[in-house]
């Protein structure tokens, strides 16, 4: 497309969205006469203007997904969105992260008058309203868009929509929900604001304490009387089918809101909407109600609102009254007097809130026991008591009931109890000491026994189920057990062939079963050498034995005093080639660059910076340039007390930098007292020329900025010091560097840039042998593009001969040798890598690696802790503590930690292999399913280790091969997981090891 | 903060002088600023708390600015930078992210030591949505602007129009075409 047709369609676009949307179509087509194709252009971006706009889109923050509001309220996800507004559920920050919900008004319509209006009276009517059954108002505000957005009570539950099932609920539990919204409903009136919209969808339902509790929620368009927010317009509103007829006309009242809950009242009770009068066919409903029912919701139905009850309340409170009046026949008991009641408890493991409940509210055992009153029902935090009265086996069809329900839904875990004890039937529900005691708290130390699936009961409830002979060919006696809190008692199972568990219980069982095959090879594989060693982590950052023995120094970054604070660069290069000449020391250890350098600008007193960075000493200074005049000023603390071992100015040409950077190093050495072997190699002049290095500085300084536009610069800056100086080796290193980084990002395609790079730190190394960190390049590049192990060994070594306190070096060898399977010096340098940056996530996360593939699983899971505390957002953590955690035979931590991956990839990676060793094949299918699906290009290699877990060989080799095709960087973990280990005696392993140039 | 106080203003103005280079000497100023900043966000912030760009800029800017602040001509000018700077912040970083391996962490010679705190599929996003701005910029530079301010540095209608010296009503106009022709090419990916 061209920029003029961009701009035909954009002109035709712009009027035809202010066209009257009836007329759009024609307009569109008058506009575009014959031209097809601008036809098509057009139509096809009117059809995306209001189409689901792209999440992307949606809002003016790049980081979709935490909008905060105000500073304070994360939003965590939408919960639904209408005309005018998104209602989002949020976290509030001040508040300990407590739920809160946030209505935000949509940009679109924050144009229409008559929706502002409504909005701020929304506002209004919560704010004027203090009452239990309303939802509460806490904040207000503007978005940084400039959107309104209110906050408001979470309320944890769900709509009373929910609770409407075709046959209806049971009239006293309709009765008392009725009376409810009807109380809450007097309220609202009472502060002259009525609701409009008042439907099940705008009622939340809460069980608390085996109670109902109601909520109104969504005043989106109450009327208000003597409103702040008065406006002209007035608009029909509502929901059709619980409007009141006066609605329609725009003459909303209180008595609106009473039509609305007959409506409701009429669902409840027999889950359809009532039918108009005039179809008087009443017997044609599938639940006839009582006279006087039909009566008082008929009352409330009138056309004439003049003609319904007076209040809302009035018509409740009626219609609760006959709702219950006719249960005379239940028994009366006192308070405080006990029942001997037949208890099922049950807990559900892996559902959300409420769900055990909600299957429970669904079973029709539950709810015939309930409309007879034949039941109580109770929540606790640990599950849901149903204490029955009268027919023994209740409880035991309850219970198959459920078990089946939840069959199909292998994700979660029910266990259930029953126990014949004292149940309070008029307790409060709240007092624990009420539940503690008597039949409930038996029914759930028994279910306690059990594992998920089983249902177990007392011996005496047994009993009586066996004297019904339907039940005793599934009742297994299974002798006695102590309880968790000690109590002995003797224990049934039930099981049929469709609910129950058969198996004997973990708990009874003499010798404990150990999980599935795959676990138990990996297990056996890591568990060697689990406790070998203590928490040396734990003992780092504190004053670690190491820095008494071994002499330690940090080089902060010098500051820069030039008067036109220009030299950055500069005083950033003094401190790097001091920093490098001194890794040159062998004996002495150096905090990496990129520990070192977060103190920049940092105020910190200096002993805090020794602990963080765990050296004995600190190396600091400044430099002044001006023209060709240098002054550089230096002293040497020790970080435990202070005290200045040496401290030096100089004041020199350009030219004699260099010398200047190697009597430092050697004041260094003296006050250190470190004796020098002979294989110190000094650092030696490499350049004559102060613009070369200059530019060659300059460049260094750009190439570590790291974005885009400044690596080029950078290269820029490096080609034009080559040119100055076509001999000085550090340019070209650089310069292979740049382009490594370009490559890698993308920025530049790897075939070009890949042999750019390699010709460019070759060049290097033929200027310099002794230049260590071209040593490393180049090893690095052996390793990852060539998969040339020994080679880039050999240049690792070489860098750490010339250099054994770099850092960069030491972790690239360390990762070397993990490839290679020689784990205990893998774990040796990353120990040392730590030591020398203590503060890098990555370098704790390669740690953790280092020791996970030697089996220390207990150092792996605090190295990858430790990542993860440096760096809370860290990505791909979090997937190795899972493994960590697999090994542990830890499962379901395991799952934690997948689930709380963020990078997709490795978090369904991670899952596929936790809910594989939990037994959930399908769970673990689709996780599998979903990697290959999406990430088959970015994770072969991932998905042949999936494959290798779960025995599936043939699989994993195909998808090896993949990616050895695909050059997967993943491969270096071949020998170094230990979950491949399936694998080992396949003949194609050593094949493909082989080919990998990683046999022995 | 390594440059000397009052250079971003100093810069700023000689922006509304005319003097184009300012730009050049002001792009890498913000752009570390940003970085440092975003960084430092991810130190302060202790859990899952995510980076929000509209309160970052808007800091750098006042950091970075200080007590000219008031200029909202200057802040204009600041903004129209920040958004590229912050695009540039979160593209490199989500490239960065794609290539994530469980050993890959070979330690790069430059490393974004800033892990942002932003959410992966956002930041799939972000590539998607630059990936179509470079279309569109070839289309419409202005209109590709306009998108960037909004989109990358989370300006209201109100202020991009100030950025651009275009009126209310043409950011509005503009941003909603932009937006129809994004989601259609979103759509078709």
């Amino acid at each position: 497309m061209t920029t003029g047709r961009w701009q035909q369609i954009k002109a035709i676009f712009d009027d035809a969205v202010e066209c009257d949307p009836g007329l759009r179509a024609a307009f569109v087509r008058q506009q575009c006469e014959d031209d097809e194709e601008l036809l098509r252009e057009v139509e096809s971006l009117l059809a995306a203007d209001n189409a689901t706009v792209a999440a992307v889109l949606q809002t003016n923050i790049i980081t979709q997904t935490k909008l905060v509001f105000k500073d304070r309220y994360e939003i965590q996800k939408e919960l639904g969105r209408g005309g005018m507004s998104i209602v989002y559920l949020a976290a509030d920050r001040q508040l300990l992260s407590k739920n809160v919900v946030i209505k935000v008004l949509l940009e679109e319509t924050s144009q229409d008058p008559w929706m502002q209006q409504k909005f701020m009276q929304e506002m209004e009517a919560l704010a004027r309203i203090d009452h239990p059954g309303v939802v509460g108002v806490l904040d207000s505000g503007l978005t940084v868009g400039g959107q309104q957005f209110l906050v408001m009570q979470y309320v944890e539950g769900s709509t009373l929509r929910t609770a409407i099932t075709p046959g209806g609920m049971s009239p006293i539990r309709a009765a008392g929900i009725i009376r409810q919204i009807g109380s809450a409903l007097a309220a609202v009136h009472e502060k002259g604001v009525w609701h409009r919209d008042l439907k099940p969808e705008n009622i939340m339902l809460q069980r608390l304490s085996g109670e109902d509790h109601v909520k109104l929620i969504d005043f989106g368009i109450a009327g208000i009387q003597n409103s702040q927010f008065r406006g002209k317009s007035t608009k029909v509103a509502g929901s059709l089918r619980y409007m009141a007829p006066e609605q329609f006309a725009g003459q909303a009242c209180a008595a609106s809101d009473t039509y609305a809950l007959a409506v409701i009242a009429h669902e409840l009770l027999t889950g359809a909407l009532p039918k108009p009068q005039d179809e008087s066919a009443s017997d044609l409903r599938p639940h006839p109600l009582p006279e006087a029912v039909e009566q008082s919701i008929r009352k409330a139905l009138q056309f004439r609102p003049e003609l319904r009850h007076g209040e809302s309340r009035e018509f409740s409170e009626e219609l609760y009254q006959v709702l219950t009046g006719d249960k005379s026949s239940r028994r009366l008991i006192h308070p405080g007097e006990a029942e001997m009641a037949h208890v099922l408890f049950g807990a559900l493991e892996g559902a959300g809130p409420g769900e055990l409940q909600q299957i429970v509210h669904n079973s029709s055992q539950f709810r015939t026991a309930e409309q007879m009153g034949d039941m109580v029902s109770v929540s606790t935090s640990i599950g849901m008591a149903m204490a029955f009265f009268g027919d023994p086996a209740a409880p035991a069809r309850c219970a198959l009931e459920l078990a089946a329900s939840v069959k199909p839904k292998s994700y979660l875990r029910l266990r259930m109890g029953i126990h014949t004890g004292p149940v309070f039937r008029m307790a409060d529900g709240n007092s624990d000491a009420d539940l503690a005691s008597g039949g409930i708290a038996m029914a759930q130390q028994v279910m306690d026994c059990g594992d998920a699936g089983h249902i177990l009961m007392s011996k005496s409830v047994a009993d009586v189920l066996c004297q019904l002979s339907q039940w005793s060919p599934y009742v297994t006696d299974l002798g006695e057990c102590t309880t968790k809190q000690g109590v002995k008692v003797h224990l049934c199972s039930l099981a049929t062939p469709q609910a129950g568990n058969p198996t004997r219980p973990l708990k009874l069982e003499a010798i404990k079963k150990v999980g599935s095959k795959a676990i138990t090879t990996v297990l056996a594989l890591l568990m060697v050498g689990f406790l070998a060693l203590a928490f040396w982590l734990g003992r780092m950052g504190i004053k670690s034995q190491s820095t008494q023995e071994q002499p330690s120094i940090a080089v902060l970054p010098f500051l820069d005093l030039s008067p036109e604070k220009d030299q950055l660069y500069f005083s950033d290069g003094i401190t790097e080639e001091l920093l490098d000449a001194l890794t040159r020391i062998p004996g002495l250890r150096v905090a990496a660059r990129s520990a070192a350098f977060r103190f920049r600008d940092n105020s910190e007193n200096i002993s805090v910076i020794g602990k963080q960075l765990n050296v004995s000493t600190v190396l600091m200074g400044s430099v002044r340039k001006q023209g060709n005049r240098t002054r550089i000023t230096t002293e040497l603390v020790k970080t435990a007390d202070g005290f200045h071992l040496w401290s030096n100015t100089f004041e020199r040409d350009m030219g004699d930098v260099f010398a200047v950077q190697e009597e430092i190093a050697r004041a260094v050495i003296t006050a250190l007292k470190i004796t020098l072997g002979e294989k110190w190699i000094a650092p030696t002049v490499k350049t004559t020329n102060v613009n070369a290095h200059n530019a060659y500085l300059q460049g260094r300084r750009l190439l570590w900025l790291g974005d885009k536009s400044n690596i080029e610069k950078a290269i820029l800056s490096l080609k034009q010091a080559i040119q100055l100086d076509p001999n000085y080796a550090p340019s070209w290193l650089q310069l292979g560097e740049a382009h490594n980084v370009q490559t890698s990002r993308g920025y530049l395609p790897a075939d070009i840039g890949g042999p750019l790079a390699r010709g460019e730190i070759e060049r290097a190394l033929t200027l310099d042998p002794d230049l260590a960190d071209a040593h490393t390049a180049m090893g690095r590049l052996k390793m990852l593009n060539d998969l040339d192990w020994l080679g880039a060994a050999a240049y690792f070594r070489r860098s750490l001969q010339l250099a054994p306190g770099k850092s960069s070096a030491i972790s690239q060898s360390a990762n070397l040798a993990r490839t290679l399977g020689h784990f205990d010096e893998s774990v040796a340098l990353s120990r040392q890598y730590i030591a020398a940056d203590p503060l890098s996530p990555g370098g704790f996360h390669n740690a953790g690696l280092s020791f996970y593939s030697a089996g220390l699983l207990a150092e792996a899971d605090v190295a990858f802790k430790k990542a993860l505390e440096l760096a809370p957002a860290k990505e791909v953590t979090h997937a190795s503590l899972a493994e960590v955690y697999l090994a542990q035979g830890r499962l379901q931590e395991a799952l934690d930690e997948a689930r709380a991956e963020k990078n997709v990839a490795l978090s369904l990676w991670a899952q596929a292999l936790a809910q594989y060793a939990l037994r959930r094949n399908a769970e673990s299918d689709l996780a599998l399913k979903t990697l290959i699906e999406k990430y088959s290009k970015e994770a072969p290699f991932e998905i042949a280790e999936v494959h290798a877990f779960r025995q599936d060989k043939d699989q994993a080799f195909e998808w090896l091969e993949k990616a050895y095709a695909a050059h997967d960087s993943g491969l270096t973990q071949l020998k170094a997981e230990p979950m491949l280990k399936n694998l080992h005696q396949d003949p194609r392993y050593a094949v493909f090891l082989k080919k990998l140039r990683l046999s022995d | 903060m390594s440059q000397p106080e009052g250079e971003v203003t100093r810069l700023l103005a000689e922006l509304r002088e005319g003097k184009k280079d300012a730009v050049n000497q002001l792009v890498p100023l913000v752009y570390s600023e940003l970085r440092k900043m975003a960084g430092a966000y991810m130190q302060r912030e202790q859990s899952g708390h995510t980076l929000q760009a509209t309160a970052l800029v808007n800091e750098a800017f006042l950091r970075m600015a200080g007590g000219d602040a008031g200029k909202l001509e200057n802040r204009a000018h600041f903004f129209a930078i920040a958004a590229n700077s912050m695009r540039q912040v979160l593209l490199d970083h989500a490239r960065h992210r794609h290539a994530a391996k469980r050993g890959g962490e070979h330690a790069q010679k430059v490393d974004l030591d800033a892990e942002l705190l932003v959410d992966h599929d956002s930041l799939n996003d972000v590539l998607v949505v630059n990936e179509l701005l470079e279309r569109l910029e070839k289309l419409d530079p202005r209109q590709g602007r306009l998108v960037e301010l909004r989109f990358f540095a989370g300006l209201t209608t109100e202020e991009t129009a100030e950025a651009m010296g275009v009126s209310p009503a043409t950011v509005k106009r503009e941003w909603r075409s932009a937006k129809a022709w994004l989601n259609r090419e979103m759509a078709a990916k």
